[in-house]
């Protein structure tokens, strides 16, 4: 079907919205985060407009030809587009929504959290760096071409690196050198898989590849072309390896450890909750399925066999890990690590139900997340506090702030009326159907482990009186104080995204079919 | 050895890619980590552009229309077959963004020195666990 | 022991990926999928022009009347997939951002200037360089001028009209290179730079085409093929890109200039 302008117009439109912030911040100061909030709204709407579109078309994914300039010519006679495509298709569209919701609460975050953490003559930057990276992250979703996938894919990366070493101490520099050289590396891989399946198969268009991916591993093909087989094996090697890097699976997460909670935290929250799954998870799924067609057959039984070893690693490993931890945001770091060992578990049963559980949990851990590293902001932002044996107490003095955060740690943990049960019933059951019984013991054990964790917090903040030595804060440490009951809530917008964010968890698992409508239109559009 | 021979542009960017990811794994300063880098991502360059190559092809531009340029060439190799465009405009971009990373990187290591007083990244351990 | 099964794990990763790329069609073979598409090997050299449909020779064939530019890259990366070159350009606006928000900073002007400017206006080195800097401006608005008809551009020009800047802030102060080409200056032409080139796309949306359409925009003169002026939608594109990357490699050397020691700030 035909697509809009839109779709072009999203991350144009917030690139040169982050082009004109620098010029803003030096000539009016106090225009530049309205600026910024309106720019993250007018994407939002964007976004829903194109999802919107993307859901009443018939076969679920729209098109959008770019470089067709003087004949109308779009197509080769081959069937080959010229120039580049933006094709959309209801998986990505249901993660744009995603990534410019929570962009935007994160902006709108920012106005009150930003200017504490970080020198006044930054702020200027944290904006850019904010919308380019929103602006990334929108075009990663969109796009439908190789090379357009790879400099989305670096525009998001190199802004999220600026962002982890924005707030310039000693732990953010060092989290932010180790992220940036392990996560280009990352990308090396990948640019060295896109050549070998560039040399195989000679377009960068994503979904011609797909055909011609098809010509090749067809029954009847003639020697010359069964001969790039090889190189597709070798593509795919290269590919999961730097997608491996990208999200954090068990032997190379290392980086995620340091780096999600050295930078500030609506970046966090923005990092954990889409910018690991988009960059890494999603885009496995799309190379898995559209384009190498894992289901079709043609990698023999290599495939789920490796994907759940390292799945049993990375859920337990981040679990097991997370428990250790004495910071807060480094136990929630490691829990990102857990869950994505979750969504590779419903990758590698090749299923629809699989797929479906995957892509369920890439949007509720988004919600979950996200609402996670905003409280714990909020609580540095008010008390300074980062780590969690100092906590004590603090559900009386930030009631709305720790509601929000225990209800995200029972979403975490899959208790039923809230959004994580649903998917984590969905990735059960997929595994019991494909029958791999380990899947669900892997599964059940690393619920368990994270009730542990995530139930400490909540019991320290509200079930464990506060000390006598109270106001752990920077400027008076450790003074006897009467133990006071007064309510130091967060400002209001702050509070607006955790609330937001709240009744989105709440309401996504009552009414989960509204999702799940989506959510499995889309996992069988991808196993066609 | 006449494969190895005929595509001695892979084997070299190969042979550099290994060197640069043992650069990036085993060095412990932090310039030779981003010189590494460099020498990882070139790799991948001399790979793409060796792919376009077309043997007795002229470079891109179409010498008969342009009046600045002479036709010395094509008559020089005989044939009127031109190389395959896409790649090297793939690299124009690949390189743009590995200068951008260079120099957030460089900016980093100013940072870092200031911070620690050294560039040997086993004594750069602020982060724990 | 670590150390010796780790040398071993590169080596082994060596030898696979050398018989990996073996299996590759030897460099400079037409026949491969990137320029022949799938026609049977048997096929001449000569034919493949003819018969093959891959993307890179539609590139090749329709370069000069259907952009305007005889180079056939500048064509596939200003025109056929010009997308991709508008992101480029972000990605440098991006290197400047956050290189300078790593280092931000202002240094005051305490230290005496003045006997540094005396003595190197006058040396071998200030007054060659003095001389120079114009030339190389010259030769950077050169290279961006040329990008249609020969190898260069808006990156490669402004590149070096930037590193006249540069060179000129170097060997003089700071101070110097700042009241030449102020950093106010400089954040204005960073902005509106990439914009020209957003706003050349947009005009394509605007006339009803898509974005970045250069040719089919009938209402736009298009020049002589194969002169300097070939086609004016790419003229500005390569000049906006041209002056903004210029203005950005000039900022990022400013930053790194003006940072402040760690002991001073706060």
């Amino acid at each position: 079907m035909e697509g809009t302008h839109l779709q072009v117009l999203l991350p144009v439109g917030l690139i040169v919205s982050a082009f004109f912030m620098p010029v803003i911040f030096r000539w009016r100061r106090k225009l530049s985060e309205p600026v910024a909030i309106a720019a993250s709204l007018l994407s939002l709407i964007f976004s829903w407009l194109i999802f919107l579109r993307v859901i009443s078309s018939s076969e679920g994914t729209i098109q959008y030809f770019l470089g067709y300039s003087w004949s109308g010519l779009r197509y080769l006679p081959t069937g080959e587009p010229i120039g580049i495509v933006m094709r959309t298709d209801l998986l990505g569209a249901f993660m744009l929504i995603q990534i410019s919701g929570l962009c935007f609460l994160a902006t709108l975050y920012s106005k009150r959290y930003v200017p504490h953490l970080i020198p006044e003559e930054k702020i200027g930057f944290y904006y850019t760096l904010l919308l380019l990276f929103t602006a990334g992250m929108s075009g990663l979703s969109i796009t439908g071409d190789f090379f357009n996938f790879y400099i989305f894919l670096e525009l998001s990366g190199i802004s999220s690196y600026a962002l982890v070493a924005i707030s310039t101490n000693k732990e953010s520099t060092e989290a932010a050198f180790k992220y940036a050289v392990i996560g280009t590396m990352g990308s090396i891989f990948l640019l060295f898989g896109i050549l070998l399946l560039y040399a195989s198969t000679g377009t960068l268009n994503m979904f011609y590849a797909a055909t011609q991916i098809d010509k090749i591993f067809a029954p009847d093909a003639p020697l010359y072309l069964t001969h790039f087989r090889y190189h597709i094996y070798a593509a795919l090697g290269l590919l999961i390896a730097g997608f491996s890097i990208k999200s954090a699976f068990f032997p190379v997460h290392a980086w995620l450890a340091d780096a999600h909670p050295a930078a500030p935290s609506p970046v966090s929250a923005l990092l954990s909750g889409i910018f690991v799954k988009i960059s890494g998870l999603f885009y496995l799924i799309r190379f898995l399925f559209t384009i190498f067609g894992a289901h079709k057959g043609y990698y023999g039984f290599f495939l789920p066999p490796f994907f759940i070893v390292v799945t049993i690693l990375t859920a337990i490993g981040g679990s097991v890990f997370a428990i250790a931890q004495t910071n807060l945001k480094r136990m929630l770091a490691f829990s990102t690590i857990a869950q994505m060992g979750y969504i590779l578990a419903g990758i590698a049963l090749i299923s629809k139900d699989g797929l479906t559980g995957s892509i369920l949990h890439i949007f509720n851990h988004a919600l979950m997340k996200g609402l996670l590293f905003l409280c714990a902001g909020a609580i540095i932002y008010k008390t300074g506090i980062r780590n969690i044996s100092d906590l004590r107490g603090i559900g009386y003095k930030m009631p709305v702030t720790m509601g929000c955060f225990t209800i995200g740690a029972l979403a975490m943990m899959g208790i039923p009326p809230l959004c994580g049960f649903m998917s984590k019933w969905y990735l059960l059951t997929a595994s019991a159907k494909a029958g791999y019984p380990i899947l669900i013991v892997v599964l059940l054990t690393s619920s368990l482990l994270a009730a542990i964790y995530y139930l400490r917090v909540v019991g320290i903040a509200f079930f464990v009186p506060p000390a006598r030595h109270n106001n752990i804060n920077k400027t008076n440490g450790g003074q006897i104080q009467e133990v006071e009951h007064r309510i130091e809530e967060a400002p209001i917008s702050m509070l607006i995204p955790l609330i937001c964010l709240t009744l989105a968890v709440i309401f996504m698992g009552i009414f989960v079919r509204i999702p799940l409508k989506v959510v499995s239109r889309a996992a069988e559009i991808l196993l066609k | 050895m006449k494969t190895i021979l005929s595509n001695i542009d892979y084997v070299v960017s190969v042979i550099l890619f290994t060197i640069g990811l043992y650069g990036l794994v085993f060095k412990h300063n932090v310039f030779k980590k981003l010189l590494a880098l460099n020498i990882l991502e070139t790799s991948v360059y001399l790979s793409y552009i060796a792919l376009g190559d077309v043997r007795l092809g002229k470079i891109t531009t179409s010498w008969a229309k342009s009046p600045y340029l002479k036709d010395a060439i094509a008559a020089w190799t005989g044939k009127e077959i031109m190389v395959n465009p896409i790649p090297t405009g793939l690299i124009l971009t690949a390189i743009v963004v590995c200068v951008c990373i260079t120099a957030f990187s460089l900016s980093l290591v100013v940072k870092l020195y200031q911070y620690f007083g050294t560039l040997d990244t086993r004594k750069i351990t602020a982060l724990k666990g | 022991m670590r150390k010796i099964l780790m040398f071993l794990m590169f080596f082994i990763f060596l030898l696979l990926t050398i018989v990996v790329v073996l299996q590759l069609p030897p460099v400079g073979d037409p026949h491969v999928p990137s320029y022949a598409g799938y026609l049977p090997p048997d096929v001449p050299v000569e034919e493949i022009t003819k018969q093959s449909n891959a993307v890179g020779l539609y590139y090749n064939r329709g370069a000069i009347k259907n952009c305007g530019s005889p180079s056939a890259i500048t064509a596939m990366i200003l025109d056929y997939r010009g997308y991709d070159t508008l992101y480029e350009t972000t990605v440098i606006f991006l290197a400047m951002i956050a290189a300078l928000s790593v280092l931000v900073g202002k240094r005051k002007k305490e230290e005496d200037t003045e006997t540094w400017i005396g003595v190197t206006r006058y040396t071998i080195v200030g007054t060659v360089i003095k001389k120079i800097v114009p030339f190389m401006v010259m030769y950077g608005l050169y290279v961006i001028f040329h990008g249609e008809v020969s190898p260069g551009g808006g990156f490669q020009g402004g590149v070096i009209l930037g590193a006249s800047f540069v060179l000129y802030a170097l060997i003089f102060s700071y101070e110097e290179g700042e009241k030449k080409m102020p950093s106010d200056t400089l954040r204005i032409v960073n902005a509106l730079g990439p914009f020209m080139y957003a706003l050349v796309g947009l005009i394509g949306i605007v006339t009803g085409y898509t974005f970045l359409a250069n040719k089919v925009i009938k209402t736009i003169p298009h020049g002589i093929e194969g002169t300097l002026f070939s086609s004016l939608p790419l003229l500005l594109i390569e000049l906006g890109i041209g002056f903004g990357v210029g203005s950005i490699i000039t900022h990022i050397f400013y930053g790194y200039v003006t940072e402040r020691p760690l002991d001073t700030q706060k």
